[in-house]
């Protein structure tokens, strides 16, 4: 296990930043290659990596980044041919594995004249593809609560706000797993203020949090009771705030499902997306004001999904449109309502979805974990990111004399506020873990961590 | 700020220099001076320290730039009193005030000595004595972040102790900080061990060739004879020893691209070519004063001319003859030497070539920017490739800083002893530079035992001051820099 690779970046952007320091908290040996000073500075003496400002379109750079070395390409430059051709000469110099990040949809689809295998990318990174392809399952498939499936469909991590109402605010963890012993279940991690947190026992759930609940599946509906999640809904109304890729697509994909809203503020781009969408109605206004809004008709949606180019735009807009629903809820007849808004930045992640924006989504750490995911496969079984935290969910294998094997997880020290092993299989399903599991080797572990001990649960639970 | 990282870091620090410790043990059971109790005492009580700070604050904790900093300034003077230990014990050193004067100077690779009579010292202290250079030489914080867990720490102190191997350009070789740092403690062991298969090949015994080498790669300066190099009057053991002073004035990084046969990166190097030029110059003019003043003869001259501007300028301080006795002239141009250190990434210190190189293309810019060709854009080149201009003003504060703690540090010294002007600013060059012997009363026949304490513990911050490179050791006194 924790196998090194030589990985060669280009370009230290947003998704380059961000992997880098992921991939080198997991101990590969990180090379960036980076047009301008500015970014290298930001990154001197934050990132271990060996940093290197130089034109990737330069050959004396590969040479100067001992590029032959190297296992994998990843080319996230902002321009997408440079990262095109990025692929062609790590081909050529004899790079096994090359990732890539192309925009451009036009270049992928079905019967385009060039195929990723023709310009030798392995994988194709589009960020707001990811993003928009997120959301709709998001819609789609859980009528808008937040579940991801783990272990092939028989355990679920659902994500739910906790406010005062709550039956679950104000206790202790422990309290909550006595209090409700007739079924399983486990908060995995929690998201308060600006930070993620890793609960103990301990840890006592407050209003504001939101908290994500690790179940089988077969509980799911008992916990989304609990959670006072709407577990089913038969239609689905959802207005978009922003017209730009992701928009656009988000309404692509949901056009023919559910009945969409785009609110675009340019009004040549909204009447260009009146012609391409054709069943989503289109209307030309400012989504950040209140009063376009209400206008727009928000009090008959269902979920609101905050899609600009700008962070700030996109969280305020979610905070105020639920906000609203608070105000008018009479009006609203007590339904569920949701926001998802896209945000770019790390820092605002964990801020935006303790403020009111119940899924933060960034297409940044999407287009980071499909990555980590293609370099990690074989490693780690599955991995998901959970949405609005630092937190990863991981799926592994117990090592043949791993540390976590000596002792029930109750008394393994260590892993307090730092590793929650959520759930295990061993022959005859999965289970959730309680503080007096005993793990053995060849059992299958869930375990939920912050992403910067990933390595540690590696170390933990591989041996 | 994390106290318990910074406790852990230290008592990682701690383990090593108690395991450190172990090899002078060795000398002191093969010589039987009644030295090895100390040394084993010393020992055991900086593990016994070290190794329950270690345990009790795991890991797992990020250290910010601030720690980095603490953990710099302060690790080395918790080294050094540690390390004073066994002088104290043993008795050959009594004074705490003198031992740690000692190992500072040891450990900053300064070479500055308070023992009048070096050579009734047992061989396992003399052995310790030796060996805090070539800890010191590499960075004592390097060799311990190899010890700490992976994480951005380790590189945060790296950067804060502004250790050998780190270039003004910030250019790594290795993607990965710890793999730098043990390519470069290899590079360095080599460099020792090569050193002392030519010293013994020349017939000197393999205690004293280990400690001239732990001296000579780290370009500190302890030597276990009271007159130092001069002890064996040989032209072979100078010669050799040039040549590794030399090589530890090379950024170490270009040994790395020899070994791959990169020798295009070596060609570029800006700071090696202006290195070479600096040292021909002043060798050249030395030689020339010497052997037109009659001082010796032609080839002697060359001998010893060479032999005190390399030393002084890869800041070593060994010294073969009492430069005092010079002409006026030569004495003036080592003075100019002093000032000059070798290249940055190598173990020396004191302002590097590198400085002057980026302070000098920007000072011709500038100038002929602002007298003859407004339009001018300036631009400083280093190795084929410009330089930021955070660099360039770091440079230039670098040296002006420099050259007001000489003449500060002169005046304090003054103040605290009754001594004259020249040996006042000289002490503080030697010991601000890390050199050792300086002119006056602390002079290539002197040493620096007569200083009262006061003066002895400005010395030794002084030291720590050239060692860190000015700006670690100096932010602490920053009031903000305590608050948050």
């Amino acid at each position: 296990m924790k196998k090194s690779e030589n990985i060669l970046i280009l370009g230290l952007g947003g998704v380059g930043d961000y992997l880098a320091k992921r991939l080198s908290h997991e101990g590969h040996a990180i090379t960036v290659v980076e047009q301008f000073p500015d970014a290298l500075n930001r990154a001197d003496g934050e990132l271990d990596a060996r940093l290197i400002r130089g034109d990737a379109m330069s050959f004396s750079c590969w040479l100067n980044a001992d590029a032959k070395k190297m296992d994998y390409l990843i080319a996230v430059t902002d321009d997408d041919a440079v990262n095109i051709i990025g692929s062609l000469i790590a081909d050529r110099l004899g790079i096994r594995q090359k990732i890539a990040r192309v925009r451009s949809l036009a270049l992928w689809e079905k019967d385009a004249p060039l195929k990723a295998e023709d310009v030798k990318i392995d994988l194709v990174i589009r960020p707001e593809e990811l993003a928009a392809r997120e959301i709709a399952r998001l819609l789609k498939l859980r009528a808008g609560n937040v579940v991801f499936d783990i272990a092939g469909g028989q355990m679920q991590v659902v994500g739910t706000r906790i406010d005062e109402t709550s039956p679950l605010a104000g206790f202790k963890l422990l309290e909550l797993s006595q209090k409700y012993n007739h079924f399983y279940f486990r908060v995995v991690s929690i998201a308060r203020g600006i930070n993620t947190i890793i609960p103990s026992g301990d840890e006592v759930l407050l209003p504001g949090d939101n908290a994500f609940i690790l179940a089988r599946s077969e509980d799911l509906s008992k916990v989304l009771d609990l959670a006072r999640e709407p577990s089913d809904e038969a239609r689905h109304r959802v207005m978009i705030v922003g017209g730009g890729t992701v928009g656009s697509r988000v309404a692509a994909i949901l056009e023919k499902t559910f009945p969409v809203r785009l609110i675009e503020r340019d009004a040549a781009r909204a009447e260009e997306l009146s012609h391409q969408l054709k069943n989503t109605e289109l209307l030309h206004g400012d989504g950040s004001e209140v009063k376009t809004l209400l206008e727009a008709g928000l009090l008959e949606m269902d979920t609101i999904v905050a899609a600009t180019s700008d962070n700030e735009t996109n969280i305020m807009s979610c905070v105020m449109a639920k906000n609203v629903f608070k105000d008018k809820a009479n009006e609203a007849d007590g339904k569920r309502f949701r926001s998802i808004a896209l945000v770019g930045r790390e820092e605002y992640l964990v801020a935006a979805s303790t403020m009111g924006a119940d899924v933060v989504l960034s297409k940044k750490v999407l287009a980071a974990n499909e990555i980590l995911k293609y370099i990690r496969r074989g490693e780690l079984l599955s991995v998901a990111h959970l949405h609005g935290l630092e937190a990863e969910l991981v799926e592994l294998v117990v090592g043949e004399g791993a540390p976590i094997t000596r002792k029930p997880l109750l008394r393994i020290e260590g892993t307090k506020g730092k590793i929650i092993i959520g759930g295990y299989s061993r022959d005859n399903g999965w289970q959730t873990a309680v503080g007096t599991t005993h793990l053995q080797p060849g059992d299958k572990v869930i375990a939920v961590c912050t992403s910067d001990h990933l390595r540690d649960v590696q170390s933990l639970v591989l041996g | 700020m994390n106290s318990r990282g910074i406790a852990f870091v230290m008592g990682t620090l701690l383990l090593v220099t108690g395991g450190a410790m172990l090899a002078p043990v060795l000398v002191a059971a093969i010589y039987g001076e009644g030295d090895l109790i100390p040394l084993l005492i010393s020992a055991v009580i900086s593990c016994a320290i070290g190794l329950p700070l270690r345990l009790k604050f795991s890991h797992g904790n990020v250290l910010d730039t601030r720690d980095a900093i603490v953990i710099a300034a302060f690790g080395w003077i918790v080294i050094s009193a540690v390390s004073s230990l066994p002088f104290i014990l043993h008795g050959s050193i009594p004074s705490f005030t003198d031992a740690f004067f000692e190992m500072m100077s040891g450990y900053t690779t300064t070479g500055a000595t308070i023992l009048t009579d070096i050579e009734v010292v047992p061989h396992g202290l003399l052995f310790w004595r030796s060996q805090t250079h070539l800890l010191g030489g590499m960075g004592f914080l390097t060799l311990t972040i190899i010890f700490l867990p992976h994480g951005v720490a380790g590189l945060r102190i790296f950067r804060a102790e502004s250790s050998p191997g780190q270039v003004i350009t910030r250019e790594r070789f290795t993607a990965r900080n710890r793999d730098a740092i043990t390519y470069l403690w290899v590079i360095y062991l080599s460099l020792n061990l090569l050193q002392v298969i030519f010293m013994c090949a020349g017939g000197m015994s393999l205690f004293d060739s280990l400690c001239h080498a732990f001296g000579t790669v780290s370009t500190s300066g302890y030597s276990p004879y009271n007159a130092s190099i001069g002890h064996y009057n040989s032209a072979y053991f100078d010669w050799v020893i040039i040549l590794f002073m030399f090589l530890g004035g090379v950024t170490f990084m270009l040994f790395y691209h020899a070994a791959r046969r990169e020798w295009q990166v070596i060609r570029i190097n800006t700071e090696l070519r202006w290195y070479l030029g600096f040292l021909a110059f002043f060798c050249g003019l030395t030689t020339w004063l010497l052997w037109r003043d009659g001082t010796y003869d032609f080839l002697d001259s060359l001998r010893y001319g060479t032999f005190q501007v390399v030393s002084l300028l890869t800041t070593t301080g060994f010294t073969t003859a009492d430069y005092e006795l010079w002409p006026y002239a030569a004495q003036m141009l080592l003075i100019m030497v002093c000032f000059v250190g070798a290249c940055a990434g190598s173990t020396t210190s004191g302002i590097k070539v590198i400085h002057y190189v980026v302070i000098w293309k920007f000072m011709v810019g500038a100038i002929k920017k602002i007298f003859f060709q407004p339009l001018a854009v300036l631009s400083v080149r280093i190795n084929e490739l410009p330089v930021d201009k955070g660099v360039v003003y770091l440079s230039i504060c670098y040296f002006i800083v420099n050259v007001f703690m000489v003449l500060g540090g002169g005046f304090v010294m003054v103040l605290l002893d009754d001594m004259d002007a020249v040996t006042g600013m000289s002490s503080v060059v030697a010991a601000l530079m890390n050199i050792g012997p300086g002119f006056g009363d602390v002079g290539p026949s002197e040493n620096f035992a007569w200083i009262s304490p006061a003066g002895k513990w400005f010395l030794a911050w002084t030291m720590l001051v050239g060692r860190l490179e000015m700006f670690s050791a100096l932010v602490i006194f920053y009031p903000s820099f305590w608050r948050r």
